[in-house]
């Protein structure tokens, strides 16, 4: 490796160290590069910088964002998770299993772990510690099951690795699909498996009248994935215009169908959605810049090569890639990863013959683990702040969740036609 | 006004038009899709302008995300460092690092914006220039951000 590529990744990294927000810690490597270097006039810095932002694929993530808000604000959450409860709530741990289920499903409507975490998490995380269950127990599950969110379509993460690979985003999502229901199962049997060892009840059961009108109450909020789903499956929307018309559903939905929705609920969503994709969206511009700096060292045809070296066999090259994306997931955050780590794997994929929605479901599931783990889980830590526990006091729990996650990764990783079934269909 | 007050009011300020911004967004999407298959026209800046809008928006709400001290980050600091007064003084280091490096990607960005004001954009006809010219407004505000929070006595990052 060069001493200018050097330079970047330690730079990046010492920043990271202290505490310097990710977007800034990646300009400020590219900036110290290109001055100590002088790869390039430092106008380069601010070109590559909101290249890494032009893109129509980015405007979903907004949209998305808002479309999100704009459900919660609407009542869809409470309606989802009223079904799940009436449907499986009086089971034993049966309140393990709504929280599994809510989050997956309103994984499909948010597109982000955090997102899940905070509105499945603050209503259903009070009510299970009232019933008796541990809350490292809760808080885990609530975290492992609110980053499913980044693997169910629609999918924030998928946006980005889509947008960056130059990858069929419509594929990635159908390409979620299954990996993300196998995901939801594995851990819906972990979560049984706990809470009955420890005894945790259920709610009251439902009557079928009871049940029935959480089902008519809760089919617009079930239809949202159908929409976006089938939008992009037959053609109709691009990921983006399935984003806005998301946004048209919910307004419609809040405004004239269940009339809870007020100017000044819109207004609110639209000001969070502004400062969140902010957030967002300079640390994909910023990781543009970092990436073309990566590029420039070439960085990329150097790992490829030493790859190349070492095995020929792609089931190799995936288990390592795994591995270095289990290890990156835990200190850092997931689009950044993906910024950065996508443009290197590339030229590897294609060696190797990898096909890149293959790998791209495979990231998406790494990065929901990371967002799981230690010190930098980021669905773990917000689950765990709505607890007001600490992230040591889930631990035990969270190692036999997260070995569930692992062994769906495995699975996948093995056998690429669960995750490429869906994909290859739209072909 | 103080200072602290006027870094509260240029954050506000950038949070009221990125959010104008986030709305128009979702607006344009809209009106691209009923114009495809309603009237079965699609509008020439159905790409461009939604792209523009973006940039401006994340630009304008990083300044927010950096009086908020929203931005992501890795959260390792407290795990490596005990002491606050240690953390503190390292906080106000970063600032003052972080401050120097906004102002120069905003002379890299302003210079940009010069050299690409004669070029202009494919279907709106519009000066390149625009597009980077958020990168100086941008980054200006949220050096302005910093400043505040190195003057200030608060808390660090």
């Amino acid at each position: 490796m060069t001493f200018g590529a050097l330079t970047l990744l330690g730079v990046f990294g010492f920043a990271i160290l202290v505490n310097i927000p990710i977007a800034f810690g990646l300009i400020l490597a590219a900036l110290v590069y290109l001055l100590v270097f002088g790869a390039a006039p430092m106008m380069v810095s601010a070109q590559q910088f909101v290249g890494g932002m032009d893109s129509f694929t980015l405007l979903a993530i907004p949209l998305f964002i808002l479309a999100a808000q704009l459900m919660n604000s609407a009542g869809l959450t409470k309606r989802i998770v009223h079904l799940c409860m009436s449907l499986v709530g009086d089971i034993r741990g049966g309140l393990a299993v709504v929280a599994v289920l809510a989050c997956m499903l309103f994984g499909a409507l948010s597109g982000s772990g955090v997102a899940d975490v905070i509105a499945i998490g603050s209503m259903l995380l009070p009510a299970m510690h009232k019933n008796g269950y541990h809350k490292g127990f809760s808080s885990a599950l609530v975290g492992c099951a609110s980053s499913f969110g980044t693997v169910i379509p629609p999918s924030i993460v998928m946006i980005v690795y889509g947008t960056t690979s130059n990858t069929s985003v419509g594929k990635l999502f159908m390409g979620g699909v299954i990996p993300g229901l196998l995901l939801t199962l594995s851990l819906i049997g972990v979560a049984l498996y706990i809470s009955r060892k420890h005894g945790w009840a259920g709610v009251k059961p439902s009557d079928p009248a009871e049940r029935r009108r959480a089902i008519i109450d809760a089919l617009p909020a079930l239809m949202v994935p159908a929409l976006i789903i089938g939008g992009i499956r037959f053609g109709v929307f691009t990921p983006t215009e399935a984003a806005a018309s998301a946004i048209l559903y919910a307004l419609v939905l809040g405004v004239v169908l269940y009339r809870c929705l007020s100017l000044r609920d819109i207004i609110d969503c639209v000001i969070a959605t502004a400062e969140t994709s902010a957030a967002i969206l300079v640390i994909i511009g910023a990781a543009g810049l970092f990436a073309w700096g990566l590029t420039y060292e070439q960085v990329p045809q150097a790992i490829a090569g030493i790859i190349g070296d070492w095995t020929n066999s792609s089931h190799s090259v995936l288990l390592l890639l795994t591995a270095v994306l289990l290890v990156l997931g835990t200190f850092m955050e997931s689009i950044a990863i993906i910024i950065i780590v996508t443009p290197i794997v590339m030229p590897l994929l294609s060696q190797y013959g990898i096909d890149p929605v293959h790998f791209g479901v495979l990231l998406t599931v790494n990065l929901a683990i990371g967002a799981n783990t230690p010190p930098l889980g980021i669905d773990l830590m917000a689950a765990c702040r709505i607890s007001g526990i600490s992230v040591m006091e889930t631990l035990r729990p969270l190692s036999l969740m997260l070995m569930s996650m692992l062994a769906v990764l495995m699975l996948i990783t093995f056998v690429p036609d669960i995750v490429l079934f869906l994909p290859n269909l739209m072909e | 006004m103080t200072f602290s007050r006027l870094a509260t009011r240029v954050s506000n300020l950038s949070l009221a038009v990125a959010a104008g911004g986030a709305a128009a967004l979702a607006a344009l999407v809209i009106y691209t899709v009923f114009m495809r298959w309603v009237v079965g026209q699609t509008p020439n800046w159905a790409e461009e302008l939604p792209r523009l809008v973006l940039i401006w928006t994340a630009l304008l709400g990083s300044i927010t995300c950096t009086h908020r001290r929203s931005h992501l980050n890795a959260g390792l600091l407290p795990l490596i460092v005990r002491s606050a007064d240690v953390r503190r003084t390292i906080g106000k280091v970063t600032d003052i690092v972080l401050l120097v490096m906004l102002l120069m990607l905003a002379k890299a960005g302003w210079d940009l914006t010069l050299v690409t004001m004669s070029m202009t954009t494919t279907a709106l006809k519009m000066p390149v220039g625009f597009l980077y010219l958020s990168v100086p407004v941008g980054c200006v505000g949220m050096a302005l951000m910093q400043l505040q929070h190195l003057l200030s006595s608060g808390d660090t990052p």
